[in-house]
């Protein structure tokens, strides 16, 4: 039982440590959206030459975010839930009923990322532009959206081995 | 939870912490178990009915939204989050019902991972801003003016936050900066002078709550985003309802006090302000007013997008931190995960409601709903408030985003169908959310007040604290129904009036309004190319009543007359001719019709 304690003690860590610094580069990114509308405001209204790349640009980096950023409100448990009974429960309770639910998120993650990643590799295969008059390369960000689901899973998965854990043997996995 | 925040060494948001802090050893544990299993027990009886029944088929949309709404209710009982619920059970429904639209999950996720961004953009960059102005701190220096000049004055303090609630909520998009701050800062201030606590802890979460209200507001742009109206007309919209609500929030800490000076005691006279310290206050007004002007001013201008609003927000709000020596390392990497966290929860519940409702319309449960409800006989306005109950009793277990997302794709076109405004719609729904803020089991702002209050408030306290305003809220929300024109004014007088005035080429796209604004007609006549250029000559003179006003503008007649344009196209076009308005524009002019005996010929006799 102790090696396979540390074994996973130490997949949860790598999980978390990793979404954690992940996280740190994320967080920057509110900066280059907010720098990039306002080159265009900027551009536009005081220049009168409004830029041909911002609107597309920013809209990939707001994806982009918004989807990595869903590991890392994993990581800090800031997907917020209805406490209405679950607040009343011990810790143990708790833990056994977020391992039990776990198997719908994993239902959610699974579909999601066969579809999603079945049209990225279509998106890949067909080296996929935008259809707008810049036409840039889409394919490459669209397959790094897989990457952001994949590392939810992951933290959806560290999250699970820590509650099947504290639920079975009653100890926190540390 | 320990753990996490052992490996990156931040602080977790007080949501959260105050989730934790909450009763863990509980005898009602066991109790809230038994009625989650019986709940559960029912619900597998009443599917079990259906399945024998033969409901789970496409035709019995009755049993779709039955299954689906109370699945998600009872999964999120469970604690797994509301994000997940929902497209949990959008999957299963969709698995049971209709295969084929599982896709549902790819169609909207490409949707909203690029199309929706156009939009949705502003909301990380209004929480940023709002997490760089509450830990910059600039709470507390409006807080200490409002100490200066209105400590005097019995509940001086209290009327002072609701102020600065306003003040907040005129800065930043969400509503969780205000309750934050103030509950940090003016709870504990007002209990140190003998504040009545309940009084202290309700007029903070309800003041934070005017964040939705208050432009610009992070909720107003998902309803754009969601209902396709202009996000700068719902702000606008917001701007007299969030003062109206603010001022019933400052009256009734007035009569209270008034009536009762234990409640919220004046300061006594040796601890009041000299005149000079409160003209040195002022100072602290300039750096938030500078913001609210440059973001605001943005918006109702036209100058930028309310998006782009968003942006130089976000900017403004880091260099008035740094104006004030407070943009460190700490305060940027704080606010920046704080605000990672939040549009992570914010993507996937978006995410996950669009995907519900996508595949409730999939399933053609909602057009069922609308055609049943727009066919109903009944009176417009019962359906409204009928809408209005729902988004309450959704608010007391939902999150408010969610219920936007699940809500509005159905709601809104049967708002429109009934003839009602969406804007003044979401207004209404702006309100009743401020209500679900602070009702329990779920009300955000009472989690963060929870967070934040000192010791000697008790959860009871909190829940007690709010009755009040609860009522309040609901007056306010009762008169924003039976005024409609309060919540409409400013957004007409904004951008039907004002913005074609400073844009006249607008005018052509909007010719209705130039009913409602007859003066817009003198733009029309200062600008007469306009009518040429766009095109849209034939359209606007088919209006009688704008054609009438044209003409009798002895400026404008002369030079539509004088012009060879006018006579060009009616000599292209020349059906123009054959519209009665138009030809009755023409024959009034002897002398136009003389130099053109083309034009005299073509008129219809």
């Amino acid at each position: 039982m102790k090696p396979r304690k540390q074994w996973l003690t130490a997949l949860v860590s790598v999980i978390d440590r990793t979404n954690g610094l992940i996280g740190r580069f994320l967080a920057t990114l509110v900066l280059v959206m907010a720098g990039i509308m306002l080159y265009e405001a900027v551009a536009r209204h005081f220049f009168q030459s409004p830029t041909a790349w911002a609107s597309e640009i920013s809209k990939m980096v707001f994806g982009f975010y918004m989807i990595w950023a869903g590991a890392h409100a994993m990581l800090y448990k800031e997907h917020i839930s209805m406490d209405l009974f679950y607040d009343r429960w011990t810790p143990r309770a708790k833990a056994a009923m977020d391992s039990a639910t776990f198997v719908c998120f994993i239902l959610f993650i699974a579909l999601l990322l066969q579809k999603v990643g079945g049209d990225a590799a279509f998106s890949v295969s067909i080296r996929e532009t935008s259809n707008s008059t810049l036409s840039q390369p889409l394919y490459h960000w669209r397959a790094s959206l897989v990457i952001g689901i994949v590392l939810l899973a992951f933290q959806g998965l560290a999250h699970f081995i820590r509650n099947f854990w504290f639920a079975v043997y009653g100890e926190e996995l540390k | 939870m320990n753990s996490v925040s052992d490996t990156t060494g931040t602080a977790v948001l007080p949501a959260q912490a105050a989730k934790d802090t909450g009763p863990a050893e509980n005898p009602s544990g066991n109790f809230s178990l038994k009625v989650l299993g019986l709940v559960f027990l029912g619900y597998l009886g009443v599917m079990g009915y259906f399945y024998f029944m033969g409901y789970f088929s496409p035709d019995h949309k009755f049993a779709i939204t039955f299954f689906m709404f109370s699945s998600m209710l009872l999964l999120m009982a469970t604690g797994l989050p509301i994000a997940f619920s929902l497209s949990t059970i959008a999957i299963v429904t969709a698995l049971i019902w209709q295969p084929s639209l599982v896709n549902m999950l790819l169609f909207q996720f490409k949707a909203f991972t690029l199309e929706s961004g156009k939009t949705l953009i502003a909301i990380p960059l209004f929480i940023f801003m709002g997490f760089i102005l509450h830990n910059s701190q600039i709470a507390k220096n409006l807080f200490d003016a409002v100490y200066l000049w209105a400590g005097g004055l019995r509940g001086g303090l209290g009327m002072g936050t609701i102020l600065i609630c306003a003040v907040m909520a005129a800065m930043i998009g969400v509503s969780s900066a205000a309750t934050l701050s103030m509950g940090i800062i003016a709870v504990p201030a007002m209990l140190a002078r003998d504040y009545d606590k309940r009084l202290a802890t309700g007029m903070v979460q309800a003041g934070g709550a005017l964040g939705f209200l208050i432009p610009p507001s992070m909720m107003m742009i998902m309803y754009a985003f969601v209902a396709q109206e202009s996000p700068g007309r719902l702000f606008a919209a917001g701007v007299v309802p969030g003062m109206m609500l603010a001022g019933m929030y400052i009256l009734y800490i007035a009569v209270r006090a008034y009536l009762n000076p234990d409640l919220a005691p004046a300061l006594p006279p040796e601890q009041r302000a000299t005149t000079t310290e409160k003209i040195a206050a002022i100072r602290f007004l300039v750096l938030p007013g500078l913001l609210i002007i440059s973001v605001l001013g943005c918006i109702f201008t036209g100058v930028t997008s309310p998006t782009e609003a968003a942006a130089v927000g976000a900017v403004g709000a880091m260099i008035c931190a740094a104006a004030r020596g407070k943009m460190t390392a700490k305060t940027f990497w704080d606010s920046a995960i704080r605000t990672l966290n939040l549009s992570g929860f914010n993507a996937f519940i978006i995410f996950g409601a669009i995907t519900f409702s996508a595949v409730y319309s999939g399933l053609g449960a909602s057009a069922m709903i609308r055609e049943t409800i727009t066919g109903l006989d009944v009176n417009p306005w019962i359906i409204l408030i009928l809408m209005q109950l729902s988004f309450f009793m959704l608010g007391m277990f939902l999150d408010d985003i969610a219920i936007l997302f699940l809500c509005m794709p159905i709601y809104v076109p049967i708002i429109k169908a009934l003839g009602f405004d969406p804007v003044w719609f979401a207004i209404l729904y702006v309100v009743n959310m401020q209500m679900a803020y602070i009702t329990p089991p779920y009300g955000l702002n009472l989690f963060y007040m929870k967070a934040v209050a000192p010791k000697e408030i008790s959860l009871g306290d909190i829940y007690r604290s709010i009755v009040p305003f609860l009522g309040l809220q609901f007056v306010g929300l009762v008169v924003l129904v039976a005024f409609p024109q309060i919540t409409l004014w400013l957004p007409g007088l904004l951008f039907d009036y004002l913005q074609m005035k400073l844009h006249p080429d607008l005018l052509f796209g909007r010719i209705d309004t130039i009913l409602e604004y007859p003066s817009l007609v003198k733009v029309l006549i200062a600008n007469p190319d306009l009518l040429f250029n766009s095109g849209n000559f034939m359209n606007i003179f088919a209006k009688a009543p704008v054609a009438e006003m044209l003409s009798a503008s002895q400026e404008f007649t002369s030079y539509v007359f004088a012009s060879p344009r006018f006579s060009d196209m009616l000599l292209t076009d020349t059906w123009l001719v054959q519209i009665p308005e138009i030809a009755d524009f023409v024959s009034r002019s002897p002398a136009f019709l003389a130099q053109h005996p083309d034009i005299m010929e073509m008129l219809p006799k």
